[in-house]
């Protein structure tokens, strides 16, 4: 288990642990069957993750990835380890960002888009 | 071989701000002065005032209705906020004669601008009181790369190519070729410019925030700032690689991993039109 994005929380998912804003508060308890409007509330608050009963960010990820072009998703890794030469990917925040940053190349080739 | 105190002191076009930023710091610190005394000393200028109405305008703020005069925009984003934008859009037009090939000025400011929008919102998701000073630290954190541009643009160019040749982050080529880096030539410019001691370690220590003896917080968190506008590759500095990250500065920022994924999409949203209201001169 464990928190995901949550851009990647959909309606219809049940929390798996209360969700606090920044402060701390709860917004919603476990249990919570989520409707599109505790998904704004959520977001309103400044939330940036949930755990949900039976999903981990690791299947979103795979899943998100599975779905992608193989030659796309190379090159797009590879500019990103060019990139990331010199960072620490061992580091989860390194890694996230990385991710981030394979995410943005794939939707710029795949979009109209294409940066230098 | 220059010390870096030595580059700024014979470099007198840099080395005091421009008069309207002095006169509405004096306004802004004087008890007695009025919200309409700093409106006037902006709309006295002109092209100030536009770049001004036009930030206060844009995705920056996202202000339903339309801000039409500075008196207006004091009350709504408040005088300190107001003159970190005015220095933000003043010192962008500072620095003149960089040669060609050390920098795309245009590519530059895009680099500074994004780590500044990087730095406010990270404030904000920590909720740190006046992120707009984060703001300004983003804008001027590689400002000492520009006074290199144009006080040792030999040994600079030496230091780019010497990057480029064999891979490595161009802040460690700065300081193998020329002894020190841009960071700390930064810090002291704002030093000269008698800025507020956290921007000046902000900058000073935007590549190693441990370093940082009083400001660790505000220098790891423009250093988080500039790694993800390097990732994101929006504008350039000259520097090819994401820098590396001290572990310490993100546990010091304190914000969960999945902070991340928003802070790049509010970047992404912000970022046009913020480099458009800053680096643009004409009127709305």
């Amino acid at each position: 288990m464990g928190a995901i994005n949550l851009e990647n929380v959909r309606q219809g998912m049940v929390l798996a642990k209360d969700a606090k804003d920044l402060n701390g508060r709860v917004l919603l308890t476990a249990g919570t069957e989520l409707t599109e409007k505790h998904l704004r509330v959520l977001k309103i608050w400044g939330v940036s993750e949930a755990e949900i009963q039976g999903v981990d960010q690791k299947d979103v990820v795979a899943e998100a990835t599975s779905q992608v072009d193989p030659s796309s998703l190379k090159n797009a890794e590879e500019s990103a380890a060019k990139l990331f030469a010199y960072a620490d990917k061992s580091h989860p925040v390194v890694a996230e960002l990385k991710r981030l940053t394979v995410q943005r190349f794939l939707r710029a080739t795949s979009g109209r888009s294409i940066p230098e | 071989m220059n010390s870096p105190r030595e580059l700024l002191s014979g470099y007198v076009e840099v080395s005091s701000l421009p008069l309207v930023y002095t006169r509405l710091n004096d306004a802004i610190n004087n008890p007695r002065a009025s919200i309409s005394d700093i409106a006037r000393i902006i709309s006295e200028d002109a092209g100030l005032t536009a770049r001004l109405l036009r930030i206060v305008n844009s995705a920056f703020y996202g202000i339903p209705t339309r801000v039409e005069s500075i008196s207006r925009a004091v009350t709504i984003i408040g005088t300190h906020e107001l003159r970190a934008l005015a220095l933000a859009t003043s010192v962008t037009t500072m620095f003149k004669g960089i040669p060609d090939d050390l920098a795309n000025m245009d590519l530059f400011w895009r680099h500074s601008i994004a780590c500044g929008i990087a730095a406010r919102i990270l404030a904000t998701f920590r909720r740190v009181p006046n992120a707009e000073r984060f703001f300004i630290a983003g804008v001027l954190h590689d400002i000492g790369r520009l006074v290199m541009y144009i006080k040792i643009p030999d040994q600079s160019r030496e230091a780019i190519i010497r990057s480029r040749d064999i891979g490595e982050p161009l802040y460690v080529s700065e300081r193998e070729v020329i002894g020190f880096g841009h960071a700390s030539l930064g810090s002291l410019l704002l030093e000269a410019w008698r800025f507020p001691n956290g921007l000046e370690e902000a900058v000073g220590f935007h590549h190693n925030p441990n370093g940082a003896a009083r400001y660790p917080f505000e220098a790891s968190l423009v250093h988080l700032a500039d790694i993800i506008s390097h990732a994101m590759q929006l504008g350039t500095s000259g520097e090819q690689f994401v820098p590396p990250m001290e572990k310490e500065a993100w546990d010091r920022v304190g914000l969960p991993l999945s902070i991340l994924s928003p802070v790049l999409v509010q970047l992404e949203t912000q970022f046009e039109d913020v480099v458009r209201t800053m680096l643009t001169d004409e009127n709305p």
